[in-house]
């Protein structure tokens, strides 16, 4: 390590001081005091985010494969386990993504949160620094910290702040998270286990789990890809383990479901780790996941299409995106993998944005039935346009960020396995997932046509139940949830028009983390060929190809890119 | 005994503080009988800073289980300063109304005994001593159970803790003759050549070691000797409860670790594999048994009775394991069972602290409706439990997790991987109903109006506990270094026998001999960072 960068360690430390002394500081009664208390945590919230500018100007796009502003610190120095942060290109645009959306959240709570104030936005800032922890973790260990740690926070605001079913949503919530990580913890130790059999040193860095994880033989790989894989597919969710999400995220206050709907730890720990980790298991593992993740798409489509409840829909089509999403990971070609982490960005950006907006709705009419409220354009026109907006980049209108990220995942997806592309999948994924999107495009529709622009209907709230809202003229929008609302439609108008700087800067660190995967499945088929071919050279040389599963020959000895693009399909018809 | 007279001054201290707190017990004026928490906290602190000096200055070269011996004291000491302040207001606690007639130097007396036990248990080198430093922890156990509470079920609780506890002395007693049987002395360093000049553990010593591991299964509340632990555990007054599930499973671990060293752990082949492998069934049986069963209680008490059951079940994994690792570990399971001793003490006493300074039904809170909504009214004691709760559930940033990283390493690195998966998805259910004790806090609204009427040093007792509970979660340096200073001393314990080719496979039959483990002693390990706790570190290191 030649120097310690300060910005990153600084950028987690911030939201915890304020965490800290926001908790000290009673809300009291009256309601100067609580909006106080909001106001703290969001500039305790921004200045992350200044920071996170500053890192931008700072970041080295062109080594976007590199982990740049390294900090590093021993802390458990017997296990080698390090304060060791660092970001890369990926990481960096879904830091940047944390850092823009969270502060919007925390503005739109002020004044929202009726009761112990304090220790809400202490909350909100402590699972904000858990989510910029686990993006900016060079160390595997403190990578688990943070993604486990972020159970707590949400766990109170859910269980605290949410609507009716609350506790139930909490224990839910923590119990299914729980449960994955802490066999993903014990695959992580094995792996460090590993390393230090094979290697030498007891050791959590990143480069050195994939040393250890690349080492293992295929059966091995398959046994620890499972315990990462419950893990981070509970929390991603993917289908049969996705049941707590959209009741978190019902159940939630908006600021909880939008850190919730947000951050994609799920999908981010398949791609930066369990993929390249275990590239033989997750080659073997790919079909059986990908049609989860194809079921993932549309299942929760047709949810959404039937859905009567505002939040659910939402919830479930963030299912339906992070389906794809991960769909597009396992197509393990350039354009999907890069389609992977702009549905990640989008899906993130998006789903914040439209559980905002129906905070927005829910506190104008304390409901969030579809179905008894209608034609808001008229009432609510700004508020109406907003939605209109997201819904609209939900459904990948082009020129906003949902159509790249769709049509990149897509594309992705449909080439991969073709010859030149590497990867797995193709067409037959590719097509059902497409016909999810469309079914995507169906349900927003319905809603923007139904709420915004149906024949007006109003729940008035009643008086008596919600003092606040005695005056039946709702108002639009005010000036604080513009300043909501409007970074967050410009990031999704700017990215949907000029993703090209994203684009680009991701190339070199995807690059890298396909070809983890690529060389270690190309090194083991080659050690196939080379023992099947000299077990069986004496007796029949043709055997050898026909156990390879191949028509040609000299495939390890032809040029390399043929023996790429052919070597790639080979362990599922190996075996 | 050939261990020098000073390094037994812990013990002399606590023992003279017992019999100086039951003679001011007995005293007229009120004034003077409340003296006896105060000799006795006072005590267990010079105590710990006996054992503290004895560590750090005296060298090692006193006898080889020096820094074993060091953390025992330590943590008798040091759990025992929390356990005085827990149960400060102790008798008043069961019966106001005969405030003036207390037990209150005996119930004093009777735990600084029961701590010198404790203390002592690493020291022994005789069956004979063993016994009597099981009985002399258990037998004031018995008395405080009974008198802890004046209701029957603390009587009933005191009875049946008192019958099972003789049945299972008498069970390791037994064991111990087969010992003694076998080798025709009592002395450990005898036995211990006795065993090293066998190359297969005979069948008469096969049948002490097991006897003994299942009579001091009654020690640990390990399955299957563990059915009284609800009972007793609910039965009797709480702060008993909290030394209860201390004193006893503390003693019964370090001599179970004892007794293992005389074998020189030769248990991996041959006949001898019985005596692991029956840990091992003991261990998966605890975890799950004690965690299944939690998740059906309500009382809190009984909840953490079968929470302690699990969490023996934890160690058991560590014990099981021994101290022999495949590749050259960074802890082995005797090191990664006494770090979690420490952990599951501390969190342990911290909940049952917070659980005393509430008031419920009885003299504390008990059910989980006596707890609901307690984060309003009690925010402190409140956060105090949660971090407890989230530490047992081995949450980040606690010692608990640390405490399961280590076992599950240990597991790992001997080559037992399902092991080490059974322990994780016991967690897992665990999780369950420690966060059912949160959501009863946090999400319920209150149930009972609270009436704290508990002097400040309860909620000071569970305040160090959450706090040592976060700091030793994140500086973990100085306890770890202990524990594996004590680890590796067992290692040496350890004899290499190599008349018995290492049975093929994937056991801890792959003995080496721990070369790498006196290296690392002997040699300073570079120390990279500079906090304070780093000169102390370093200091720990160099005195031991």
């Amino acid at each position: 390590m030649t120097q310690s960068h300060l910005i990153l360690p600084m950028m987690l430390a911030i939201p915890l001081i304020g965490a800290a002394l926001i908790f000290m500081i009673k809300p009291g009664t009256s309601g100067h005091r609580a909006r106080g208390l909001g106001v703290l945590a969001f500039c305790f919230a921004l200045i992350p985010a200044v920071m996170g500018v500053v890192l931008l100007t700072r970041f080295n796009y062109a080594a976007g494969s590199v982990w740049q502003q390294r900090f590093n610190y021993p802390w458990l120095p017997q296990f080698h386990v390090n304060f060791s942060f660092g970001v890369d290109a990926i990481s960096l645009w879904l830091l940047m993504l944390t850092l823009l959306v969270t502060p919007m959240a925390i503005l739109d709570a002020i004044n929202k949160i009726q009761h112990r104030q304090n220790e809400f936005f202490a909350w909100m800032l402590v699972s904000y620094a858990c989510m910029i922890g686990v993006f900016i973790s060079h160390d595997v260990l403190l990578f688990y910290l943070f993604f486990e740690f972020s159970l707590i926070p949400t766990f109170f605001i859910l269980g605290i702040w949410g609507h009716s079913d609350r506790r139930k949503a909490a224990v839910k919530f923590f119990l299914y998270a729980f449960a994955g990580s802490v066999l993903l913890l014990a695959s992580l130790i094995y792996l460090a286990l590993v390393h230090q059999e094979k290697f030498g040193t007891f050791s959590f860095a990143l480069a050195d789990l994939y040393r250890a994880g690349q080492s293992l033989s295929p059966t091995q790989q398959g046994i620890v890809f499972l315990g990462l894989l419950i893990g981070f597919a509970i929390k991603v969710p993917l289908f049969p383990v996705h049941t707590w999400m959209p009741l978190a995220i019902t159940e939630s206050p908006t600021p909880g479901s939008v850190m919730i709907a947000l951050v994609k730890l799920g999908a981010y720990g398949l791609l930066r780790f369990a993929i390249p980790m275990l590239p033989l298991a997750a080659v073997r593992f790919t079909p059986f996941l990908a049609v989860l993740c194809v079921i993932s798409i549309l299942y929760g489509g047709l949810i959404s299409w039937v859905q009567r409840d505002m939040k659910k829909l939402i919830a479930y089509s963030v299912l339906s995106h992070l389906g794809l999403c991960i769909l597009a990971l396992l197509a393990l070609t350039m354009t999907g993998l890069t389609g992977c982490v702009m549905v990640m960005i989008s899906s993130g950006l998006l789903a914040a944005a439209m559980l905002m907006v129906m905070g927005m709705i829910y506190r104008r009419y304390r409901t969030r039935n579809l179905l008894e409220i209608s034609g808001l354009a008229r009432r609510l026109p700004v508020l109406g346009f907003f939605a209109v907006f997201f819904f609209m980049g939900t459904a990948a209108l082009p020129g906003l960020i949902g159509f790249i990220s769709e049509i990149i995942s897509l594309v992705g997806t449909y080439v991969s396995g073709s010859a030149g592309h590497g990867g797995y999948l193709g067409p037959a994924y590719a097509i059902p997932a497409a016909l999810g999107m469309i079914l995507g495009a169906l349900y927003m529709l319905y809603w923007v046509a139904h709420v915004i622009f149906g024949p007006l209907v109003e729940t008035v709230p009643d008086a008596d139940t919600s003092p606040t809202h005695a005056s039946l003229v709702v108002q639009d929008l005010s000036v604080r949830e513009w300043l909501v609302l409007s970074p967050l439609a410009l990031a999704v108008l700017f990215l949907g028009l000029y993703p090209a700087p994203v684009l680009n800067s991701l190339q070199p660190a995807i690059g890298k983390i396909r070809h983890e995967v690529l060389a270690a499945v190309q090194e083991n088929t080659a050690s196939h060929l080379a023992a099947s071919s000299a077990a069986t050279s004496r007796t029949h040389r043709v055997g050898a190809v026909h156990l390879a599963g191949m028509p040609v020959l000299a495939a390890a000895s032809k040029a390399q890119s043929f023996n790429k693009a052919v070597a790639l399909r080979l362990p599922a018809s190996a075996r | 005994m050939n261990i020098p007279l000073n390094h037994f001054s812990p013990e002399i201290i606590m023992i003279v503080a017992a019999f100086l707190v039951a003679l001011v017990g007995v005293a007229k004026s009120d004034a003077v009988r409340r003296s006896a928490q105060w000799i006795s906290l006072i005590s267990l602190i010079l105590a710990f800073i006996a054992g503290w000096h004895i560590g750090m200055v005296d060298s090692t070269a006193a006898w080889p289980l020096a820094s074993f011996a060091t953390y025992d004291t330590l943590l008798a000491s040091g759990i025992g300063i929390l356990l005085v302040l827990l149960s400060w207001d102790m008798p008043f606690a069961m019966d106001p109304a005969k405030a003036d007639r207390t037990f209150r130097g005996e119930y004093f007396a009777m735990m600084l005994v029961s701590l010198a036990g404790v203390s002592m248990m690493a020291k022994v080198d005789n069956l004979i001593w063993l016994f009597i430093a099981l009985e002399l922890v258990s037998i004031p156990t018995y008395i405080m159970v009974a008198t802890g509470r004046s209701n029957p079920t603390a009587q009933e609780a005191g009875i049946k803790y008192f019958f099972l506890g003789s049945l299972s002395a008498a069970i390791y007693l037994f064991g111990f003759s087969y010992l003694y049987g076998f080798s025709g002395s009592t002395d450990f360093s005898k036995i211990a050549s006795a065993f090293a000049a066998v190359p297969q553990l005979p069948y008469i010593a096969m049948i002490g070691l097991l006897m003994v591991v299942i009579g001091i299964a009654y020690k640990i509340a390990a399955v299957p000797l563990h059915y009284y632990a609800p009972d007793v555990y609910q039965g009797t007054a709480t702060p008993v409860t909290a030394f209860l599930s201390f004193a006893p499973k503390a003693a019964g671990f370090i001599a179970l670790i004892l007794v293992f060293n005389l074998t020189g752990w030769k248990l991996s082949h041959g006949a001898a594999r019985a005596v692991p492998d029956l840990l091992m069934v003991m261990a998966v049986l605890s975890m799950t048994i004690g965690n299944v069963l939690a998740l059906l209680q309500r009382n809190i008490k009984r909840m953490l009775a079968y929470s302690s059951i699990s969490h023996s079940g934890y160690m058991l994994v560590g014990l099981a394991v021994g101290p022999l690792m495949i590749n050259h570990s960074i802890t082995n399971g005797i090191s990664a069972m006494l770090f979690y001793l420490g952990a599951y003490s501390v969190m342990t006493v911290g909940a049952f602290a917070v659980l005393v300074y509430l008031q419920g039904k009885l003299d504390a809170a008990e059910d989980l409706d006596d707890i609901a909504g307690i984060a309003s009214a009690h925010p402190l004691a409140a956060a105090c439990m949660a971090v407890c709760m989230l530490s047992l559930i081995g949450m980040p940033f606690t010692v608990g997790f640390l405490g399961k990283l280590f076992i599950v390493q240990a597991a790992f690195s001997s080559g037992h991987g399902v092991l080490a998966v059974i322990v994780m998805i016991n967690a897992a259910i665990a999780a369950a109903y420690y966060l059912s004790i949160i959501t009863s806090m946090y999400l319920r609204d209150p149930w009972t109006p609270f009436t704290v009427r508990r002097p400040g040093a309860i909620q000071f007792s569970a305040g160090i506990a959450a706090a040592l509970v976060i700091l030793l979660g994140v500086f973990p340096s100085v306890l770890m270094s202990i524990c594996r200073y004590s680890g590796s001393e067992v290692t040496k314990m350890v004899v290499v026998n190599n008349s018995q080719a290492p049975a093929a496979g994937k056991s801890t039959a792959a003995i080496l001999p721990p070369i790498h483990l006196v290296r690392s002693r002997s040699t300073p390990r570079p120390i990279s960072h500079t906090t304070p706790l780093a000169s102390t570190h370093t200091a720990v290191a160099a005195a031991l």
